[in-house]
């Protein structure tokens, strides 16, 4: 952990090592746990699957074929085929596609907003942090999935920027993002700003203080990188969870419809399992299982990287 | 502390297991319930919108109106094609020599259910009172009032009866809650006497005795109307008057049903549970004496066994209880567990249960099941809006699209093969449908469609349609979110990409379609009518330009020539000629294309073996009066 001298006192003294800062800290302590390792390894491999899939299957969608209709698994068709006798396992990698972009941009959307918005608050103080406080828990009084079906209702047949080069369809994937970035970022925002509550008041913030540098600046440079370890483990739990709503959703009927999605094979093969076909029940949920049981062991050991004190809380 | 760990347990389990004996008191034991009766156990999904003969406008309404509801005419139970026989109406009416004036007398003592607006007698018993010709007029003004919304009940009286768009006129003057505008007179309906009722038409209309064999023109006792949507529960016994401000125009709930059939509704929670029980004082009614005879296709009604109860007085069971079943997984386990005596058969389960033959596994006949297969006369199709500026404007699109259509592998994948591909605007057992032969564009021939294509290209260039020398982007909209509606669109997609077309897919729920529809805001939008009665008219009105208005022509076609065809065929008696005219009409449409034909549905319904005399009839209501449950076998066999 640290380095050790001889103390004429007759004890040592223990004191960090010199020159390793929090993150490279943590790294070591990521790379040392297995669990942590091998999970990331998954998380990679479902990145490159995200990325790959769309390039090499862009047929996909007009590979139909009407009179190969919910065939079993077989040495052509590893998963069978689904209602259109298109490939399942195909349709996972797909999926995957869509579950990973859903996680990753909702979550670079309301990661951030949930920092600045908790930051700013439990920096400021004052009439802000009302604001912000009175913001939060007027939406969080509100069940999630139902803020997530208003907003995507509210969304329906409406475009972002439209007319120009950036137009965004919110009935589709953008939609979606945006629902759940707005929904999702309340959780983050309360712990930074619970954190910087704290990280405010102690001496290395006052001394800045001191200095006559300016609340601004010190946020910026002095706390913010302090609690940024919050916003990582936030993203990295929030992806399970923006995953999980995008499934929920397409159960409904108000997911994405342009591409394939778990959700939307989960709901196609509802009733499947009753007759014996397990396949495209079994892709889905097969993938979205080593996929959230990764992000959740990898999240769980990012914390303990990164603040050491929640090891065994 | 091992005592206080084991304390502690026991509250626990304590606390977790002390509602249990109150849940199992306070459970709703409906077979307790109706000791001692027949029931007839089933579900319904989709939501009952009306318990109002003027305002019934669907399938689902209708099914559980005509238990209770009855109107001068129906259909006989058994004979095919089907044929209108009289109900309440004392034998077919009397109609003069032009056609224009129906008398028909009203069968003596029909009763009404009991019910408080007919009020008190000297014991304290609810009164009963015999139906009169008036509550026939008064059924019919309500159909036609202002103020109550009666989408289908007034779309057949309009234009037909003589004064009554008049006094639609002159009702919508009132308020809602001023039922005096049911005193003012329809100039074309006249009660002569208590069992007389007279009716003028403005033009010939053989078509009008279907209309007459609907329940939506059954009795409606004025009592009813000011009792229930007049007058209010004083809190101390009795009545007071509702400010007319405050009124309701429209039944809703069970106890303000008061008809004359053989159910009477005893609860109605629409999105929880419907009971029916049977009416003591129903009339004597018998099962019939005769059916359909053997035929190519079938063995006849003897031999199915629909006649062993012939001369048997009706109903035979004594409580009809349906549960709200949203889910039809739901449905289904009910079905399998024997909580309900029908069911149809799930899309996915199809294939496990039917035989390529189309007929019960025999596994599944081993379980005393067996499968009831009936085509209902109806059509689902793809409606072009004929005002959307390039739908509209290129009959050839239109008729490309048509040709590229694989309607057949739709059928097989989203139907399980139930259904027909539909070739002309006719239902297949409708007159003039096998004369008009298969439109010329509803078939699979994709070269063909590739060419149509072209000409499509050139008739939107001319008109300035094309966008960047390429059809724009078309829309088509469907009427549900579920998982059915999203395959349906993604096999629209795939239908419209082998033309290099793109469209998109927008989803709504019903309400907003219809909605969208009525404001002419959709491009393309699946649709479907099922016949209100067996006459091809009842498909070709869907095409008579001033439908559009009324909102029954939803593709906005328009056609001149079309209209006078419509206008001389609709007054003509069934003739010859009158089939040339309709068989006109149907090939005009197959070559304006105003809709791509998709299907002609065929259902599937499984039923235990202690269900018996089931014969769907294609579109008559109010025939579980002829069913019968044999309860003993369905004890033996462990049915509910």
């Amino acid at each position: 952990m640290g380095g050790a001298e001889h103390n004429p006192a007759g004890g040592t003294t223990v004191h960090p090592r010199l020159g390793r800062s929090l993150w490279s800290d943590a790294l070591r302590r990521l790379l040392r746990d297995k669990a942590a390792v091998v999970c990331f390894a998954v998380i990679v491999i479902y990145a490159l699957v995200a990325v790959i899939s769309p390039l090499v299957l862009s047929g996909w969608k007009d590979s139909y074929n009407y009179d190969n209709i919910n065939a079993p698994p077989s040495h052509s068709h590893w998963l069978g085929t689904d209602v259109f006798g298109r490939s399942v396992l195909e349709k996972t990698f797909l999926g995957a596609s869509t579950s990973m972009t859903v996680g990753f941009w909702s979550n670079i959307l309301a990661v951030p907003l949930g920092m600045i918005l908790g930051a700013v608050a439990g920096y400021y103080g004052g009439w802000l942090d009302d604001v912000i406080v009175w913001l939060y828990t007027t939406l969080a009084s509100i069940p999630g999935i139902i803020r997530l079906i208003a907003l995507k209702f509210a969304f329906m047949d409406h475009k972002l920027l439209a007319g120009t080069p950036l137009e965004m369809d919110l009935d589709g994937l953008a939609g979606l993002c945006l629902a759940l970035a707005v929904t999702s970022w309340i959780g983050t925002c309360r712990l930074v700003r619970a954190e910087v509550m704290k990280v405010r008041e102690l001496d290395y913030v006052l001394a800045a203080r001191a200095t006559g540098r300016r609340g601004f600046s010190i946020l910026l440079r002095h706390v913010l990188p302090n609690v940024l370890h919050i916003g990582i483990i936030t993203f990295s739990l929030g992806f399970v969870g923006a995953i999980t709503s995008e499934v929920i959703l397409s159960y409904l009927g108000l997911g994405i419809k342009e591409m394939p999605s778990w959700g939307q094979m989960i709901d196609a093969a509802r009733m499947d399992l009753v007759v014996g076909r397990w396949w495209e029940l079994a892709g889905a949920v097969g993938a979205m299982f080593f996929l959230v049981l990764a992000w959740n062991v990898f999240g769980d050991r990012l914390r303990d990287a990164l603040d050491p004190r929640l090891k065994n809380v | 502390m091992k005592w206080f760990y084991l304390i502690s347990l026991l509250c626990v389990a304590a606390l977790v297991a002390w509602p249990v004996p109150f849940l199992h008191y306070y459970a709703p034991k409906p077979e307790a319930e109706y000791a001692g009766q027949v029931v007839l156990w089933d579900s319904y999904s989709a939501e009952v919108k009306s318990i109002d003969p003027a305002t019934c406008g669907d399938t689902s309404s209708s099914g559980i109106q005509g238990n209770f509801y009855e109107g001068l005419y129906g259909y006989h139970f058994l004979k095919r094609p089907s044929e209108v026989i009289p109900l309440l109406a004392d034998g077919m009416p009397l109609i003069s020599r032009d056609g224009l004036t129906w008398t028909i007398r009203i069968k003596d003592g029909v009763k009404y259910h009991r019910n408080p607006c007919f009020g008190h007698d000297a014991q304290g018993q609810l009164r009963i009172r015999t139906v009169r010709a008036e509550d026939f007029v008064l059924a019919m003004k309500r159909c036609a009032d202002y103020h109550i919304n009666t989408g289908l009940a007034w779309a057949f009286l309009s234009e037909r009866i003589v004064g009554i768009d008049a006094w639609r006129e002159k009702s919508r003057g009132y308020k809602a809650g001023d039922f005096s505008r049911y005193d003012l007179p329809v100039e074309g309906l006249r009660a002569l006497d208590e069992r007389t009722l007279q009716i003028r038409l403005t033009e010939r209309c053989p078509q009008f005795l279907y209309v007459l064999a609907m329940h939506v023109y059954a009795p409606v006792p004025r009592e009813a109307v000011d009792y229930w949507l007049g007058t209010e529960t004083d809190g101390a016994g009795g009545r007071r008057a509702i400010p007319a401000e405050k009124r309701s125009t429209e039944f809703r709930a069970a106890e303000q049903v008061v008809g004359t059939g053989p159910y009477l509704l005893k609860t109605f929670e629409r999105k929880k549970r419907i009971v029916l029980v049977r009416n003591p004082d129903f009339r004597d009614d018998f099962y019939p004496a005769e059916g359909e005879g053997p035929s190519e296709d079938y063995i006849g009604d003897r031999a199915a066994g629909l006649l062993d109860d012939a001369g048997k007085k009706v109903p035979f069971i004594d409580v009809i209880h349906l549960d709200s079943v949203q889910e039809q997984y739901s449905a289904w386990m009910q079905f399998l567990s024997k909580r309900t005596d029908m069911s149809g058969i799930p899309r996915e389960a199809f294939e496990q249960i039917i035989t390529p033959g189309r007929d019960l596994t025999e596994s599944w006949q081993a379980k005393h099941i067996y499968l009831e297969k009936y085509a209902s006369p109806a059509i689902y199709w793809i409606a072009f809006n004929m005002e959307d500026p390039v739908l509209g404007r290129s009959k050839s699109l239109r008729q490309a699209i048509c040709l590229a259509y694989d309607v057949d592998s739709e059928i097989k994948v989203l139907h399980n093969g139930r259904g027909r591909r539909a070739v002309n605007i006719v239902p297949s057992t409708f007159k003039g449908h096998k004369v008009a032969g298969p439109g010329p564009y509803y078939h699979l021939d994709l070269a063909a469609a590739k060419k149509k294509l072209e000409d499509a290209r050139r008739e939107l260039a001319a008109a300035g349609k094309l966008r960047d020398g390429e059809i724009p982007e078309l829309k088509i909209d469907l009427p549900g979110r579920e998982g059915y509606y999203v395959r349906m669109g993604e096999l629209m997609e795939q239908q419209f990409a082998k033309l290099g077309l793109k469209v998109k897919v927008v989803l709504n729920d019903w309400p907003t379609l219809q909605e969208k529809v009525h404001n002419k805001a959709v491009q393309m939008y699946t649709m479907g009518w099922h016949a209100d009665y067996p006459d091809a008219e009842n498909f070709l009105q869907l095409f008579y330009s001033p439908n559009i208005a009324k909102g029954t022509n939803n593709a906005n076609y328009s056609d001149g020539e079309f209209d006078r065809w419509y206008e001389q065929a609709r007054v003509m008696d069934d003739t010859p000629e009158r089939t040339a005219l309709y068989v006109k009409m149907i090939r005009k449409i197959s070559e304006d294309v105003p809709v791509l034909l998709l299907s002609e549905p065929e259902s599937f319904l499984l039923a235990y073996d202690w269900v018996r005399n089931i014969k769907p009839h294609p579109v008559g209501y109010g025939f579980t009066k002829y069913r019968r449950i044999d309860a003993p076998l369905r004890a033996q066999l462990g049915g509910r």
